[in-house]
């Protein structure tokens, strides 16, 4: 009686697994082809630091005077955009100088150099040029030349941290202006070049 | 243990991506943007005189009547350039001095500097500065270096010798004195 009663729900079990399988088929028969493929989709955001003068890029001061301050005329808007690794965990600046700062400004054999050169920032905080300074300090971060640069902001390093300023982006004024007092200069044209650069270290 | 296992694990894993990506950032930084800066200093070349008048008290006749010596400052900042001349002259030189309906020639008003021979303003323009038989080179200075500065005197006087004095009466002109870079 076991016997048949085992043989019974063997039966039934078969049953139901063949009823299965040929559900499945011809449920494939009906609607399916084949095996779903899956397809992997990835997109890396790179790291991103990117700085635009958006004004600005050509200074000119079409006449000089003498043991005075000369101002550029306008100011050099800077745009510096970030995006970068949640660990970054160093400070983010904006780096000015000028390679020679021997001869930030050069006609002939003549030169003005980078401490007669000024410059003052304002924008979003935290700015470190808000009073006129000379461009005489040494690289920040390894950009820049000993004497020619000064570092224009400066994001400090514990806010790589903090997911909050990852990424950003903000724009600047640099105002910019020759101080001749007691610097006699040649006359000639005088040309230069400030580079700017962002960096993380 | 279990725990402990899985926190050694966590923390070592964070150290891990931590290093990686300061060692990633070290160097990061985007190519310098410029700002080209241009200025000119325009060249000049000024004169200027230790007094704006000088006097003199009697016209003497048959002599030659000095005024006050003063001094001629020429200050220059060129970009070319090899001698800079000063040059005096006076526009009428028929009437260099007025005095109502008197005058005096520029041909009696001479002129030197330094330890130069008194001469009189009888030539024509020089260097294209003056006028026709009112005018003198005054002095000449080499323009280099083409930043500089220089003083000299100025000796005025009325030659008057074998003539008598003018005509009572208070005289006045103007001379003229410019400078010039060739």
């Amino acid at each position: 009686m076991q016997f048949r009663r085992s043989y019974l729900a063997s039966g039934m079990a078969l049953g139901l697994l063949l009823a299965s399988a040929f559900g499945r088929a011809a449920m494939a028969q009906t609607g399916t082809l084949g095996a779903p493929v899956p397809i992997t989709l990835a997109a890396t955001a790179a790291d991103r630091l990117v700085v635009v003068v958006l004004a600005g890029a050509v200074q000119t001061i079409a006449s000089l005077t003498p043991n005075a301050i000369n101002q550029f005329p306008t100011p050099v808007q800077i745009y510096t955009e970030w995006n970068l690794p949640y660990f970054f965990g160093g400070t983010l600046s904006l780096v000015a100088y000028f390679t020679n700062p021997g001869q930030a400004l050069t006609t002939g054999s003549a030169n003005i150099p980078s401490s007669r050169v000024e410059g003052r920032t304002s924008g979003s905080d935290p700015s470190l040029l808000t009073t006129w300074t000379p461009f005489n300090g040494n690289a920040v971060g390894g950009i820049g030349s000993a004497g020619g640069t000064q570092a224009l902001w400066r994001w400090p390093g514990f806010c790589g941290l903090l997911i909050f300023c990852r990424q950003g982006d903000r724009t600047d004024q640099l105002d910019l202006r020759l101080n001749l007092v007691g610097y006699p200069t040649a006359a000639g044209t005088y040309a230069g070049v400030l580079n700017i650069r962002a960096v993380i270290y | 243990m279990n725990r402990m296992y899985k926190r050694a694990l966590l923390v070592g894993a964070l150290a891990l991506m931590a290093g990686s990506a300061q060692a990633q950032i070290g160097t990061l930084s985007n190519g310098p943007v410029t700002v080209i800066l241009n200025a000119t200093q325009a060249p000049t070349l000024t004169l200027s005189t230790s007094v704006a008048s000088v006097t003199m008290a009697s016209i003497g006749a048959n002599v030659v009547t000095p005024f006050p010596t003063f001094n001629v400052t020429t200050t220059w900042n060129l970009t070319a350039g090899t001698t800079i001349r000063l040059v005096g002259w006076f526009n009428t030189p028929a009437a260099a001095l007025v005095s109502g309906a008197n005058n005096i020639a520029a041909a009696r008003v001479v002129g030197r500097t330094g330890a130069a021979a008194f001469a009189p303003f009888t030539g024509g323009p020089s260097s294209g500065l003056g006028v026709a038989g009112g005018t003198q080179q005054l002095w000449s200075v080499n323009a280099t270096p083409l930043n500089g500065t220089a003083t000299t005197n100025l000796d005025l006087a009325l030659d008057y010798v074998g003539q008598a004095s003018p005509n009572a009466g208070i005289y006045t002109g103007t001379l003229n004195l410019r400078a010039i870079v060739q």
